[in-house]
């Protein structure tokens, strides 16, 4: 199947396009050079400015209204997605399928309008009004551009929609590993309302065309990245306007003893959120630390996810791997389990054919990441509380824990994670969910978005 | 007094019993079974035992992994090796403990004679490595120690020492060894060459080293050099030393095993063989590359985890499943490498990539 994966506005013309295969689908590309790209700039500021005059209410509803139609299955992008997306981001079908379910969730108008109340006072954007000491006013970004990574459906969404209602112009680089649902997205909201689909422009180069990037980070008042640590200080280093990187993650999370009397149900729960995205997500957990002195104990707990993992890797399929990355996979099992057969405390439980998942207690209670793809290790704690002190040094890589505890003892644990760098606690099955509110890596969605002009009289 | 069953392995890896593989293998598997308690739960884990067996490839092969926790010995060593200890499991080393030195010296020594000397030479060898004696726990340096005790021509010596690659007693070496027109033979890991390779390039210096001069190198670069193309690399060994492709022979060896694999273009010179360039099997070891999700055997040409049987580790563990990836090439195969570090398709953070950081 051949699928567009660019959008542009209708303005645009005169490009020609090429392909690029991966597996059975074909993807249809604009033949991106700098003149291009300059003049897509050019219409997106331009469409902007009538975007800016709308308020951020009235597109809100009409953004709901597109994620409304994104949970129908017979839809025609819907459907489109379910089929190609499988080859671009290697997740089974089911999983894809599950993922947009899950993303359209919390795309609801409810949750749009409670972001726009993070701007606290909307008539800022549209002149100076009184605001702490002196007369204040906001700016959004005539233009945002903003570099994908990875393959996790709906990365950078937030801030492309944060944008959106701020009435900023999107300039959207995608992903290798997934270039296509931002294009489809983006024309989906072009078909519900044509002038915000003319402040979107979805592309994809491979990463790393500096000719190309200059001109998208030189148009732009605020670049927005994803990628490793590495790529993000590469990209910081080429950016002379504001710069927001999102650097890669890990996530964990925490099972308290008094829970573990219904450990069936944290553990299916815990399997889910790792089994979710074939954990490649920096909101799925690497590891989980399980309080010792409960019904069942930390290693029998193991067991039972064990169990659970076989169940999710049944109706949530794993993704093919790579030869490489099974051989990481295998790797990591027979690390531990040489570890086990050397008399450490550790046990292996994994499916026996193949890799669909992998569980290891290790009694020592060091803070390891995992290799992914559903491999998760469980580790006993004596008390939820060393915890803080086992994430000592991971702490500017802590994204999420996952917190499964009797609601008397969530105020003192989350106080105790914040205060070691963690951003956001959930329970424990909705890790993989941050609502649209979210203080991802610790910052204000809005906050970050908005440039600030004060005035003194 | 050892047992009887490994003096069996030492004639057939000499050559000097027609007992097949199978046989040997699989009683050199219930030997290792009996004496190693580690190995015999690592397989009774899996359901195996010696006596629910009847082919070598049923074999459970212990994943190289395991030698950085287990004593993978049947017996006290003479000798132990230590593996140099790169990425997983942190700074962990590997090691594997020999109770009999010359079985694995009757393997390593009959392999380099067969893929690297089939003409008989005894050359003068210049290697590129540290000695035995200033490197004890390193499996390469013991096998180039061992070659050079056993083949080595007057005046063979090692160029690094202590401090390092000693250049100036290695350029008059191979200067010697123009003007007498002596052949030679540098042997080193492939690292040490490149290192020796960029000093030659940036002085400008090359050598026309005498026809039948030959090389042999091994291993990765482990960060320790640059990263070098195989094909940039014999491009360079003809540039600079003047020795053909042909006789630069690539050598696969690892600390847990007791025998290596050889490129096998010169010996196929010598016999008059013609043939594409490929890694050969000794016939005292199997090679078996498997899927690595499912550990069943990868068809033809596609790659898989390299697993080998080999008889030489009578004294350890036989079967062992190694994090390299190849794919199968005539009766032999080609090495990719180590699996390498990723980072993870989505946005989770990997150990590979925290490492690389570090």
């Amino acid at each position: 199947m051949k699928v567009a994966a660019y959008h542009l506005p209708r303005t645009v013309s005169g490009y020609e396009t090429e392909t690029r295969s991966v597996g059975a689908v074909t993807l249809e590309v604009p033949r991106i050079t700098p003149t291009l790209l300059t003049e897509v700039a050019g219409h997106l500021e331009g469409a902007r400015e009538r975007l800016r005059k709308r308020k951020g209410q009235e597109i809100a509803e009409i953004l709901a209204e597109v994620f409304r139609r994104w949970q129908d299955r017979s839809d025609l992008f819907r459907r489109e997605a379910e089929a190609a997306l499988p080859a671009t981001t290697r997740f089974s079908p089911a999983m894809v399928a599950h993922g947009l379910d899950l993303l359209c969730e919390g795309y609801t108008a409810d949750a749009f309008h409670e972001l726009l109340q993070g701007i606290g006072d909307e008539e800022a954007l549209e002149g100076f009004v009184h605001l702490g000491l002196q007369l204040s006013r906001a700016h959004s970004p005539a233009l945002i551009t903003h570099v994908l990574a990875g393959n996790i459906l709906g990365i950078g969404l937030p801030g492309i929609i944060a944008a959106t209602l701020l009435g900023s112009a999107n300039l959207i680089k995608t992903a290798s590993a997934e270039p296509l649902f931002p294009a489809l997205w983006a024309a989906s909201v072009a078909r519900a309302d044509p002038e915000i689909g003319e402040c979107l422009a979805v592309l994809w180069w491979s990463g790393g065309r500096t000719e190309l990037e200059s001109v998208a980070f030189e148009r732009a008042e605020l670049v927005i990245a994803y990628g490793s640590e590495q790529t993000i200080h590469e990209l910081q280093g080429r950016v002379r306007c504001r710069f927001i990187g999102h650097g890669h993650r890990v996530s964990f999370g925490l099972i308290g003893r008094e829970v573990l009397s219904r450990a069936e149900e944290v553990a299916d729960r815990a399997a889910y959120d790792t089994s979710l995205f074939d954990q490649q997500g920096c909101l799925s957990p690497h590891l989980f630390y399980v309080e010792e002195g409960g019904r069942v104990g930390p290693k029998e707990f193991a067991e039972l996810m064990g169990t659970a993992m076989a169940r999710w890797a049944r109706q949530l399929p794993p993704g093919p791997l790579t030869s490489e990355e099974a051989a990481r996979v295998r790797r990591f099992r027979a690390n531990y389990e040489a570890q086990g057969l050397a008399g450490k405390e550790v046990a292996l439980f994994a499916s026996t054919q193949g890799l669909d998942w992998t569980l290891i207690y290790d009694a020592d209670p060091t803070f390891i990441p995992s290799c992914l793809h559903r491999t998760v290790l469980i580790k006993p704690v004596a008390d939820l509380s060393e915890v803080g002190d086992l994430l000592r040094s991971w702490r500017p890589y802590l994204q999420a824990a996952g917190v499964a505890v009797v609601p008397e003892r969530i105020g003192t644990i989350a106080g105790g994670l914040g205060q070691a760098g963690v951003n956001r606690i959930c329970p424990i099955g909705r890790m993989q969910v941050p609502p649209l509110t979210w203080h991802q890596e610790g910052r204000s969605l809005f906050r970050d978005l908005l440039r600030w002009t004060d005035l003194e009289v | 007094m050892r047992e009887p069953l490994i003096e069996r392995v030492l004639e057939f890896i000499r050559g000097t019993t027609d007992k097949a593989f199978e046989g040997l293998a699989l009683e050199v598997f219930a030997f290792q079974y009996q004496r190693n308690p580690a190995y015999r739960r690592f397989c009774d884990r899996r359901g195996v035992t010696p006596d629910t067996i009847v082919r070598w490839d049923d074999i459970p092969a212990l994943p190289t992994a395991a030698f950085k926790f287990l004593d993978p010995t049947c017996a006290p060593p003479e000798h132990v090796f230590l593996t140099s200890g790169t990425s997983q499991g942190g700074d962990r080393r590997g090691q594997h403990g020999f109770p009999w030195l010359d079985v694995y010296h009757a393997s390593l020594l009959k392999s380099f004679a067969a893929y690297l000397l089939p003409d008989g030479l005894r050359p003068r060898m210049l290697i590129l490595a540290p000695s035995p004696d200033l490197s004890p726990t390193s499996s390469l340096s013991h096998m180039l120690g061992v070659v050079r005790e056993t083949y080595g021509g007057e005046g063979s010596a090692h160029f690094v020492g202590e401090t390092g690659m000693d250049l100036t007693r290695l350029i008059r070496a191979l200067r010697e060894a123009e003007s007498r027109q002596d052949r030679v033979c540098l042997l080193g890991s492939s690292f040490a060459f490149v290192h020796f390779l960029d000093v030659c390039l940036q002085k400008g210096w090359t050598f026309q080293l005498p026809e039948g001069s030959r090389l042999m190198d091994t291993g990765g670069f482990k960060g320790r050099s640059r990263e070098l193309s195989r094909d940039e690399l014999l491009r360079l060994y003809e540039k600079i030393l003047g020795i053909p492709e042909v006789l630069c022979i690539n050598e696969y060896g690892m600390t847990e095993m007791g025998s290596q694999f050889y490129d096998n273009p010169l010996k196929n010179r010598w016999l008059g063989h013609s043939g594409v360039r490929f890694k050969e099997v000794p016939p005292w070891v199997r090679t078996r590359i498997l899927d690595p999700t499912t550990l069943e055997e990868v068809p033809d040409g596609q790659v898989g985890l390299l697993t080998h049987y080999d008889l030489a580790n009578c004294g350890s563990v036989l079967a062992i499943e190694t994090e390299d990836l190849g794919y199968r090439v005539a009766e032999g195969f080609e090495v990719i490498g180590r699996v390498p570090g990723a980072e993870a398709r989505g946005c989770s953070l990997t150990a590979e990539e925290l490492e690389r950081r570090q």
